[in-house]
């Protein structure tokens, strides 16, 4: 049975000019009138509240739709990669029980941050975050679940855009001859 | 300075209410796009939302446009992290 809940969620993209007369139109035209378009930070954003079977169906036809408007996508947002106050926002907690959690007062084996640990802000991977939540019966499985989405997705675009900016390939087929096992990996 | 014509959709319009309301200001398009919405920051590193004509739900599209007026950070100055 179809779900009638728009699944929401936002491609950041490039390649697009949103002062352009036809920048709209083309979006439109693509299928994307279940969207909404902006320009924050000086990003070209693309919010999709689109209904279809499954978070996984809406994503991946709107995927295709920003392509087809000629968008190059950049990033998917909710990322995976969250920070604390993320995590107490998408869980509906306290920051006070996250940081618990974090520091083992509460709870057990809360996973270890992914990111930025030798830093004052660390990001956690929130697919192991709502895994762990969901075991303690704090989230819905369904969040489990887009999360891995998310992270998909943008471990996808990460891989396949560093790959491609200037310079980073030659400094990756040097460093693959300087360390062969690095190479056959 | 010249009244704006209404949005046809009723909660459209409230939420371009909204947004003006928050000090964005709107710029009257044609075709798809009915106008686009500028926040109060006037350089380019300002906030802009597309407003559409004809959206697939309008409800949701109102929705969506006050969630972007909420998150225009452009006249903070820290970082709330």
């Amino acid at each position: 049975m179809k779900r009638m809940t728009p699944n929401s969620f936002t491609f950041l993209v490039s390649g697009v000019d949103p002062m352009a007369d036809d920048f709209e139109d083309r979006f439109f035209e693509a299928g994307c009138d279940d969207a909404t378009l902006a320009l924050m930070n000086g990003v070209v954003a693309i919010g999709f509240d689109r209904v279809a079977e499954s978070y996984m169906h809406a994503v991946f036809s709107a995927y295709r739709d920003v392509l087809a408007a000629g968008a190059t996508v950049e990033r998917f947002e909710p990322d995976f990669l969250v920070s604390k106050a993320e995590i107490a926002k998408r869980a509906n907690l306290t920051r006070a029980a996250i940081s618990q959690y974090v520091s083992g007062e509460r709870g057990r084996d809360f996973p270890k941050p992914v990111a930025r640990i030798t830093s004052a802000s660390p990001l956690w991977d929130w697919v192991d975050v709502s895994a762990w939540l969901h075991r303690t019966g704090q989230v819905p499985l369904e969040e489990v679940i887009n999360a891995r989405i998310s992270r998909v997705v943008n471990g996808y675009l990460q891989g396949s855009r560093t790959a491609l900016k200037t310079g980073d390939g030659l400094l990756l087929r040097k460093m693959k001859q300087s360390m062969p096992k690095l190479a056959a990996a | 300075m010249a009244k704006r014509p209404r949005h046809p959709d009723k909660h459209i319009e409230s939420a371009v209410q909204y947004a003006e309301e928050a000090g964005w200001r709107v710029e009257k398009r044609s075709g798809h796009c009915w106008g686009r919405l500028f926040c109060a920051r006037a350089d380019s590193s300002g906030c802009m939302a597309s407003v559409w004509c004809t959206p697939k739900n309008p409800q949701n599209h109102a929705k969506a446009i006050m969630r972007l007026v909420d998150k225009c950070t452009c006249d903070e100055t820290d970082d709330p992290e």
